[in-house]
């Protein structure tokens, strides 16, 4: 191949990858640990039962609501199943007269059913939500910064990805190749492995992740074909007709009869249940598919009439393209994917999370053999290092903390939610700040070490402080025991790079490189 | 099914690993010519899409090559660690050991 053309593309990789890696890592983080949302979102809430029996569940949810919320203009509710803490139900009160629509905080308006069918007081906390959300949307920050900024970055991952491929392309012929030991030969061994092992992966999860994106980053096609973008909402996420109240008070028909109806109907388990104007004579009910039962985030939904039970709408089939960027999105979420699968698209984030940290430091790892005085690095090098040990250290051993934090924080504490993360941020602070005043190599092993020490004990402490411990889910509940299986393992794991780390013994450097070994050096490896 | 067919796909990366100069050498002690080694390659070609069917066989035509898609990935990470990590292996590397 052309060589100036793999020597751009290499230079487009270095950059690429190191502008926007330090995001990219959070992202990759973040999304590999949402995959696990939900065995999350019930970790997370230690007290709460398993849901055995869905439908008495939803049962409960209607008679809470029923009870508590029987004016409001609309009722939410989640379907329980084995895999969420509980019904999740939320009500939209009825707009007062003369009052201007105040969005009340969504808080006043939600309860968690439980496994019993009765209301229950659970730790607040966000769960696996907040890692899904801050995939996408980070935090202490707008929405849509947030995502432009992920978006640029994701991007920049799919150039770095394919300028990878051109620059490296002897990856797939040395595939097999591991040189242990062997200072930055292994890092880019290792680079090379986990990118190319995960490469089916990397590659569909960053051009899916572009495509649930691309309505902000390539608006154009939609704006050119829709003046008004409500009529692109209803195209794609088409409604029933909205019905009037009509005053007239009428009981609402039984919702597990609907449930157990729309799963016959629809031949796959339902998700959410969307009751509006319940109590009236106009009540309508709108059941959506589960999105863990098929490929596509579309999910087909039936409309019933809320007095009669009778079906009055279903929507239509969508069209190519919403079900093509439905599958993509699908894909990208792995929501339908059962035990095996997830734990494979696991494995599969953590080869790249490894493939952004180790493509991080093997920028500086290349450059220190090439520094004019080691022992005083321009301020870029020194900059990128601290950088790679705030970020790669620091954020890993704040999620560790963010993990005791909803374990340790006192259940009736004020906004017990957002301490949860805040605990997160400012151990990340803490270590940034550990990162700018001592030594790289001494920070790194304390703060592998921190984490690993912190994410090892945890499931220790599980087993006396909740009812949840290892003996008791093991076999019996495969998410929860899985959850503490992986964070012992990962403890175990930051330990011993921590153990590396601090016994690494750098090489002597060869203060002036001979001219043949430099030569052979660059036959070896013509391009970065 | 979902192990037959991660069987094969390992099955193929053994075959790939073992096309390859350094591994040929490590496990039969001699360099491969060229058309063993193209018949190796051909033969892991085949048990990579000899995989599909049981794939296909256990998850249905939509999740059948999702699964695929990710067997095969673990399978390489299998063959992978092993070649890599096996003891007493993995640090020898006949490429090394060239002048």
């Amino acid at each position: 191949m052309n060589k100036g053309f793999r020597q751009s593309q290499a230079f487009l990789h270095t950059w690429s990858g190191l502008l926007l890696g330090w995001v990219l890592f959070l992202v990759f983080v973040a999304g590999t640990i949402a995959f696990y949302r939900e065995g999350l979102n019930r970790w997370m809430r230690p007290e709460l039962a398993r849901v055995e029996q869905p439908m008495a569940v939803l049962a409960g949810a209607q008679r809470f609501l029923e009870h508590k919320a029987s004016g409001a203009k609309s009722w939410f509710i989640t379907m329980p199943s084995a895999a969420a803490p509980g019904a999740q139900v939320f009500w939209v009160p009825k707009p007062k007269p003369g009052e201007p629509p105040r969005r009340r905080s969504r808080r006043d308006h939600q309860a968690l059913i439980g496994a019993s069918g009765e209301p229950v007081v659970a730790r607040e906390t966000r769960g696996g939500d907040f890692f899904y959300r801050f995939h996408f949307d980070l935090h202490y920050m707008p929405v849509l910064w947030a995502r432009w900024i992920v978006g640029f970055a994701t991007m920049m991952m799919l150039v770095a990805i394919l300028s990878g491929i051109v620059t490296h392309k002897k990856i797939f012929k040395d595939f097999f190749t591991l040189r242990r030991g062997k200072g930055q030969r292994s890092w880019l061994d290792g680079h090379n492995a986990t990118a190319v092992l995960g490469l089916p992966f990397h590659l569909m999860i960053t051009y899916t992740g572009l495509v649930t994106l691309m309505a902000m980053l390539m608006p154009w096609a939609v704006v050119a074909n829709y003046a008004d973008s409500s009529k692109l909402t209803d195209t794609l996420f088409p409604e029933p007709h909205e019905t009037r109240p009509t005053d007239r008070p009428a009981p609402l028909v039984d919702l597990t009869a609907i449930a157990r109806d729309a799963e016959r109907r629809l031949g796959a388990p339902i998700g959410y249940i969307e009751v509006t104007n319940p109590g009236d004579a106009a009540a309508r009910v709108v059941v959506s598919q589960n999105p863990g039962s098929m490929l596509s985030t579309r999910t087909p939904r039936l409309a019933y009439d809320g007095t009669s039970g009778r079906v009055v709408w279903q929507s239509p089939a969508p069209g190519a393209a919403a079900v093509t960027a439905g599958a993509m999105i699908g894909l990208h979420a792995g929501r339908f994917a059962d035990a095996g699968l997830r734990a494979i698209y696991f494995l599969c984030g953590i080869a790249g999370t490894v493939m952004v940290a180790s493509g991080l430091v093997l920028w500086t790892v290349k450059r220190r053999e090439k520094l004019p005085d080691p022992a005083r690095p321009h301020f870029g090098f020194r900059l990128v290092e601290r950088l790679n040990v705030a970020v790669i250290g620091g954020f890993p051993l704040g999620i560790a903390c963010m993990l005791w934090a909803n374990r340790l924080l006192p259940v009736q504490m004020q906004g017990r939610a957002e301490w949860e993360i805040h605990c997160l941020f400012l151990a990340w602070a803490g270590a940034a700040l550990l990162a700018l005043l001592r030594r790289p190599r001494q920070v790194w092993a304390a703060l592998f070490g921190a984490t690993g020490a912190l994410l090892a004990v945890l499931p220790f402490y599980n087993l006396m402080a909740t009812s949840h411990g290892l003996p008791a889910t093991i076999g019996r509940d495969g998410m929860l025991a899985g959850i503490d299986l992986t964070i012992l393992l990962l403890g175990c794991g930051y330990l011993a790079i921590a153990v590396r780390v601090a016994r690494h013994k750098p090489a002597v450097r060869r203060t002036r490189p001979n001219r043949a070994a430099r030569v052979a050096e660059a036959a070896l490896e013509p391009a970065e | 099914m979902t192990i037959l067919a991660l069987l094969l796909a390992s099955a193929a990366f053994t075959l790939f690993a073992l096309a390859t100069q350094d591994l040929h050498q490590r496990f039969f002690r001699t360099r491969p010519v060229r058309r063993r080694q193209r018949r190796l390659r051909l033969a892991a070609w085949a048990a990579l899409l000899l995989a599909l069917l049981p794939s296909f066989a256990a998850k249905g035509p939509v999740f059948g090559p999702i699964w695929w898609a990710g067997l095969v990935m673990l399978a390489a990470a299998l063959v992978f660690l092993t070649v890599n990590f096996w003891p007493g292996h993995g640090i020898r590397s006949s490429r090394n050991r060239q002048p």
